[in-house]
């Protein structure tokens, strides 16, 4: 389904690179983690499946079509995009930024009503208490949720997400990372996931990829990475959620 | 200062309001429009561009600190003409810099996180623009709107001496004439223009801080009120008159084409006077033609034809005859409002030449210090042993009426006879009051005595230079012709006329009798 082939991504001509010989292949339906650490090149790779940044070498498809020769809001209202600075508009409540695509697109008003009810009711945000609200008057986790229901608004069949639970305590986490299986598998959604968490990743992708300093340095499923982590720097990513499941483990035996 | 005069000369500054205000919102409100919608595209284009930031910025910034005054000036001479136009484009490069200021910090103001969301969606430009940063912006434009507008407001009061109407009229004109009620109406009205207009773009502001439609539709609703008051103060008062005045300022490169033409009325004192007018423009080199004798009303309408350049009407006459006004002004209202009045039409009033040829009751001086009489006033208690004479027609016109109910004045007998008889016969005593005309030579024996009218009962015809606007361009001559203004004594000119009427000089030997303007 999303295709990067050999992507580079360089802000100074080519002195320094962002993104270097990035090629990775999410198949229909299926979840790609990118993992790394601070400034490794996951957000950039991800704009640039929604041409928010230009790659400076290599191609993208989706759906087979190289995205480079679409135009690019066409190709945005396509692709759900849950935004690291979550974005919300300030001046406008949680049901108009929601649905606000959708107005866009000329969807009548009661149309829209409806589907932020719908919307928002998916994300765990009563749309009776939530939909009037400004964005000031949200907590963090609850502006993610609503970048997150934007996101869904326009029922795009692929997701791109950064960090999308960064906000959040860890029940919170949980409860929401559990949403978002549940409605990715039920719309049968394509996604690239960013985050800088393992066990985010080993939780929610079907494969993961791990960055750094803007290379791909591994390449596999959960359980490919977990049997063979294959580097120090991936090895090391692995330590912490393992080490916290055998604490867990034998505090409980 | 606020004596009674004061209040009594009010509601007559006050009737002349609704124009005045009309012209001073109506270039106001254009000019900030325009300002805006000039301002903040450019405003949009520099926050996208860095390089021309620079540029714009730059050049409103040195437009502002032109002075007012220079500005329209030069943009008098860049379009060369007067009236409106460069006024209203001076107010409009004038309200540029603030509003182009804050758009450009507002729209840089606005959020990454947003801006990116916005393109992530998958909004256009356009709709980016409408839909999020201008919202956005909105607060930090409106407030450079706000100080466009304190700025437009006061200096549209400038636009009075490129001859577009305004509140200046008021300050303008109440300073030329020293009159103090139109000066105070003046910066009363456009101080509270000023924090009124300021106070509903403070409204519009906070609606747009707020995102509140009830803010934004009450602010919007008072600026269309402000808008139209001017309207509303018309319908209020219905005897309403034009007011648009003003002096322009002419062009240096004028070239005479064909001679000037001076004009006159039909009688010895308009015969001096054009010959006076004549010399003073031959002083400048300046080629001259003269129609005289032209009959009252003939001769503004051929001034206002430009048939004639030049000529020297009386303001009581253009008050009644020209503009059909019957109530009573003062000299200095009076003669702003003839100025304004026939601007309209194209005719520049230089201003009064100092002397005055209205009515005058005299009596012989003898009879007038034993009754102890100096003024229409102590006449009354006497009057009814009096008799007075005068032409004909004087007793029937509203002058007479007017002093009649002013007064309540009654002599014993009136007389009708010719002005030529009517200094006989007051000499010898067949009548103890005439009515004569004030520059008339012959009241210059030294046997009679002129009384003074503190009720202002008789209107004042104070003469007044007019000229065309061809005249008017050729801005030499018509300045030299400005330096005319009071140099011409009552005195003065009853001795010129004195000399031609009772003396049989010629009316050159007059003429010359008369002080020349100073160089
Ligand atoms: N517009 C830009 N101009 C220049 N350099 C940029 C730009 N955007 C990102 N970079 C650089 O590219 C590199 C990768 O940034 P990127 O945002 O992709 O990191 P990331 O992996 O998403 O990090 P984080 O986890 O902190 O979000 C960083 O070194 C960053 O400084
Ligand atoms: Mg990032």
């Amino acid at each position: 389904m999303i295709q990067l082939r050999d992507i580079c991504k360089s802000w100074d001509g080519g002195k320094t690179f962002a993104v270097k010989n990035v090629s990775l292949e999410v198949g229909e339906g299926k979840v790609l983690a990118l993992l790394g650490g601070s400034g490794s090149g996951k957000s950039t790779t991800v704009k640039m499946i929604n041409r928010l940044i230009e790659p400076t070498s290599g191609s993208i498809l989706i759906g087979g079509e190289d995205i480079t020769h679409q135009d690019p809001v066409l190709l945005r209202r396509r692709i759900g995009y849950v935004f690291q600075s979550i974005g919300l508009l300030p001046h406008m409540t949680v049901a108009d930024n929601v649905t606000l695509l959708l107005k866009l697109e000329g969807v009548p008003a009661e149309q829209r009503k409806e589907r932020a009810t719908e919307l928002l009711n998916m994300v765990d945000l009563p749309a009776e208490t939530f939909a009037q609200r400004l964005p000031s008057e949200l907590s963090g986790g609850q502006r993610q949720r609503v970048g997150f229901a934007r996101a869904l608004a326009a029922e795009p069949k692929v997701m791109l997400l950064d960090e999308p639970f960064g906000a959040l305590d860890p029940v919170t986490r949980d409860t929401l990372q559990i949403e978002f299986q549940r409605i990715q598998k039920s719309l049968g959604l394509t996604a690239v996931i960013v985050t800088h968490d393992m066990a985010e990743a080993l939780l929610l992708a079907d494969m993961i990829a791990v960055m750094h300093l803007g290379k791909v340095l591994r390449i596999g499923t959960p359980r490919e990475l977990l049997q063979d982590p294959g580097d120090d720097y991936v090895a090391k990513l692995l330590e912490t959620p393992r080490r916290h499941g055998e604490l867990v483990q034998e505090l409980s035996s | 200062m606020f004596d009674a005069d004061f209040w009594s000369r009010l509601p007559y500054q006050l009737s002349l309001l609704p124009d005045r205000l009309g012209g001073h919102v109506f270039l106001a409100f254009t000019a900030l429009l325009a300002g805006v919608l000039v301002s903040i595209p450019l405003g949009i284009f520099c926050s996208r561009r860095p390089q021309f930031e620079r540029v714009a910025v730059t050049v409103a910034n040195i437009i502002q600190t032109i002075p007012g005054m220079a500005l329209l000036a030069i943009m008098v001479f860049a379009l060369h003409r007067t009236g409106i136009m460069p006024a209203w484009i001076a107010l409009v490069l004038y309200s540029i810099l603030p509003i182009l200021r804050n758009t450009i910090a507002g729209m840089k103001s606005v959020d990454a996180g947003c801006l990116e969301a916005a393109d992530g969606i998958g909004l256009n430009a356009w709709q980016r623009l409408r839909i999020v940063e201008l919202p956005l912006a909105a607060p930090t434009i409106l407030a450079g709107v706000r100080t466009a507008s304190a700025w437009v407001v006061g200096a549209a009061t400038l636009a009075y001496p490129v001859g577009a109407t305004s509140l200046g009229d008021y300050i303008f004109a109440g300073l030329q004439t020293s009159n103090p009620v139109a000066l105070m109406v003046g910066c009363v009205f456009s101080a509270a223009l000023a924090l009124i207009l300021d106070m509903l773009l403070g409204g519009l502001e906070k609606a747009s801080q707020k995102r509140s439609k009830a803010w934004a539709f009450g602010s919007i609703g008072g600026l269309l009120l402000v808008a139209i008051s001017p309207m509303l103060l018309k319908v209020i008062d219905q005897e309403q008159e034009f007011a648009p005045t003003g002096e322009p300022i002419a062009s240096n490169q004028f070239v005479q084409e064909k001679p000037y033409v001076i004009g006159g009325k039909p009688f010895t004192e308009q015969y001096i006077l054009i010959d006076h007018l004549e010399n003073v423009l031959h002083d400048e080199n300046r080629t001259t033609e003269t129609k005289p004798g032209l009959g009252s009303n003939v001769v503004l309408e051929s001034l206002k034809q430009g048939d004639i350049d030049c000529y020297v009407d009386y303001s009581g006459t253009l008050w009644a005859n020209e503009m059909k006004r019957s109530g009573n002004v003062p000299p200095a209202e009076m003669m702003i409002d003839i100025a304004t009045h026939l601007k309209e039409s194209g005719v520049v009033t230089l201003g009064p030449l100092g002397f005055r040829n209205d009515y005058v009751f005299a009596m012989r001086k003898e009879q007038a210090d034993e009754l102890d009489i100096e003024s229409i006033e102590d006449l009354v208690s006497h009057a009814k042993d009096l008799t007075a004479a005068c032409e004909i027609e004087f007793w029937s016109r509203p002058e007479w009426k007017n002093v009649q109910s002013k007064y309540g004045l009654q002599f014993d007998e009136t007389k009708s006879m010719d002005a030529a008889l009517m200094y006989g016969a007051l000499s010898r005593g067949d009548a103890d009051v005439i009515v004569a005309y004030r520059t008339d030579g012959r009241l210059d024996s030294g046997e009679f005595v002129e009384l003074e009218d503190p009720r202002f009962a008789l209107p004042p015809y104070d003469a007044v230079l007019l000229i065309s606007e061809r005249l008017a361009k050729d801005r030499v001559a018509s300045e030299k012709l400005r330096k005319m203004i009071n140099t011409i004594s009552t005195r003065q000119m009853r001795k010129a006329n004195g000399m031609v009427d009772l003396h049989e000089k010629p009316i050159k030997e007059a003429a010359a009798t008369l002080n020349p303007p100073a160089p």
